[in-house]
């Protein structure tokens, strides 16, 4: 994915000091772009609303019911798993550009309004884009596949894809969106998942099933 | 051809093979291997260290649902297995069998590389092995068991009374102070797997007195043994009860 605010903009990725410095430049010259932007005093927290329609807006939209398939939907997600997200983004754990450059200028008490303020947002349902694969995608959601050892998704996902603290809602998210994320597990460039769990699961799936069980994923309500 | 030109191109061809494993699936956590039945001195259920802290620590059946999430991809929910017998039921056996045999797959006594990422200490804390054998422990066994075809269920009888029932008892609910499992409202197939590996040694964390026993079995003795089994009626004390007498 590449985001187009982004591009051609200084180096961004790493997480040395000069791709720090690097990304702060970027961040300052992207400022006049951003209208509306009001700097913080030191210390001063920004709302989430405010941040979300200087920053987040244009992606995530305002209730996080993000229209750009490939961009994931925070509506409804839980506050915890958001929240550390939005750390792993900072600290460079969860490995993006772009998202990396917007968390690392929140505090802890920002990520946390945000996190709080995505969560108890409603989620629209998903878009199915290839209703050929969502039978097959169903099958694999709830009884997973003993012949590749992948367990069933409903088994940390619950059945109804609504998820627990830990393992994420996933239900009605955009299918790019999931199919991107299972392959970056699977090809071991999203680590932040807690004991390797998805990473597991990911990389014993075929890029069929991967494509197949996002189309499900973006069916469930 | 230079000998540099040659390291150079076999550095080359390391580094492309180095390349094409990171692009490839992500790597598992690869289950350890242990000295089992199979080497000699072998001491069954021997209690090292993170078995002995599992045992004494008191399980919360509470935390141990929340923890067991991880596990219902593969065992279901409530933990009944399926019929077919790949996944066991675990719904109903005794704490001390369930963290003997979570301990031993970790410790890697018993082979089950499927499992192991899922069970690392990564996920799954001591602690969180008492609590979710308490949870499993205390959970109803069905009747909904897969059972064998019911073809030879005479010979099955008599062959689990002379051989098996000093063990597994007469309603074959185990022992939950010995470690002996229960088998009743378990899936033949699974049975039938596990008779047959404890009787091959591929089964690496068996019971030596119970291979003596199985050693001699034709794999027709271990299938009627298995049938009936798995026809076992369900009886007896709740085994949840059985297993927090012995703790
Ligand atoms: C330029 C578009 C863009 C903007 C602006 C943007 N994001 Fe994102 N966001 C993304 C993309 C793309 C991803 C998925 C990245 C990946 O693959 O990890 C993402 C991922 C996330 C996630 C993780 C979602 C999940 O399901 O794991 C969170 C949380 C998030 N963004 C919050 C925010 C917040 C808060 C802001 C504003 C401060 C913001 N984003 C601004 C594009 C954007
Ligand atoms: C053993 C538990 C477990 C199983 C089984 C499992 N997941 Fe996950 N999944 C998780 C956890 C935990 C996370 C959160 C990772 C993190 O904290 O970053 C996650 C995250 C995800 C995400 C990323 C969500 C986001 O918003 O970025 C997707 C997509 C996903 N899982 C899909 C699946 C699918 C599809 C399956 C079945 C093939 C599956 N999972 C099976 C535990 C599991
Ligand atoms: C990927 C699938 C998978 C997952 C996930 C999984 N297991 Fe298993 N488990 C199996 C299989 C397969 C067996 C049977 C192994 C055999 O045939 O020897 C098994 C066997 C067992 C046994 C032995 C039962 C007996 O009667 O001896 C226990 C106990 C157990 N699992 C507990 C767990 C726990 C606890 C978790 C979660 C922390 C878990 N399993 C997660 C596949 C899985
Ligand atoms: C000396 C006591 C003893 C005798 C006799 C005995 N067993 Fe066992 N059996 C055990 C123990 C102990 C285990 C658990 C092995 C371990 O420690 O992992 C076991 C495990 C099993 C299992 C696997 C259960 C599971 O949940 O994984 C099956 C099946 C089984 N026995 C069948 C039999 C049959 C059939 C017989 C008679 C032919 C028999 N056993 C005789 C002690 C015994």
């Amino acid at each position: 994915m590449r985001n187009p605010v982004y591009q051609g903009g200084g180096p961004l990725t790493g997480a040395t000091g000069h791709a720090r410095r690097g990304r702060r430049r970027t961040a300052l010259r992207l400022l006049p772009l951003l209208s509306l932007v009001v700097l913080p005093a030191p210390g001063q927290a920004r709302d989430a609303p405010e941040i979300i329609s200087n920053l987040c807006i244009a992606c995530h939209t305002m209730d996080g019911n993000a229209l750009v398939p490939a961009f994931p939907k925070l509506a409804g997600l839980h506050a915890e798993y958001l929240e550390k997200q939005l750390a792993d983004y900072a600290s460079g754990a969860r490995k993006h550009e772009a998202m990396q450059a917007f968390a690392s200028d929140l505090s802890r008490n920002e990520m946390r309004a945000l996190a709080a303020h995505f969560a108890s947002q409603r989620r629209h349902d998903g878009v199915v884009t290839d209703p050929g694969l969502v039978e097959r995608g169903r099958e694999l959601y709830h009884e997973g596949n003993k012949a590749n050892g992948v367990p069933a998704c409903a088994g940390c996902h619950k059945p109804d894809g609504s998820g627990t603290p830990r393992s994420v809602m996933i239900a009605g998210q955009n299918a790019p969106y999931v199919a991107e994320q299972l392959t970056l597990f699977k090809n071991d460039t999203r680590t932040n998942d807690r004991g390797r769990l998805m990473r597991t699961v990911a990389g014993r799936m075929t890029p069929e099933e991967i494509q197949a069980v996002a189309q499900y994923v973006a069916s469930m309500q | 051809m230079t000998e540099r030109m040659t390291t150079r191109m076999l550095l080359g061809a390391v580094l492309i093979a180095v390349g094409a494993g990171l692009a490839g699936a992500a790597d598992e956590p690869a289950q350890p291997r242990a000295p089992g039945i199979e080497s000699p001195g072998y001491v069954w259920n021997e209690r090292e260290e993170e078995k002995l802290l599992a045992l004494k620590a008191e399980g919360n059946a509470v935390r141990g649902e929340i923890s067991f999430d991880v596990c219902q991809g593969c065992h279901g929910f409530g933990a009944p297995g399926d019929v077919e017998g790949y996944y066991p039921r675990l719904a109903g056996q005794h704490a001390t069998v369930l963290i003997k045999q979570m301990t031993d797959v970790r410790a890697g006594r018993r082979d089950n590389p499927t499992e192991y990422p899922f069970l690392t200490e990564h996920v799954i804390s001591v602690q969180e092995i008492a609590d979710i054998a308490a949870y499993l422990a205390e959970l109803p066994v069905t009747p909904d068991n897969g059972k064998g075809p019911g073809t030879d269920l005479e010979r099955g009888e008599l062959l689990y009374r002379n051989d098996c029932l000093s063990c597994h008892g007469p309603d074959g609910l185990g022992d939950a102070e010995d470690f002996y499992p229960r088998v009743s409202g378990q899936h033949y197939a699974y049975l039938l797997r596990e008779s047959r590996d404890i009787r091959d040694g591929r089964r690496r964390n068996a019971n030596p007195e119970m291979v003596e026993v199985i050693e001699g079995y034709t794999d027709d003795d271990v299938m009627a043994v298995s049938d009936y089994m798995s026809r076992l009626p369900l009886k007896g004390a709740a085994p949840g009860e059985a297993a927090v007498d012995a703790q």
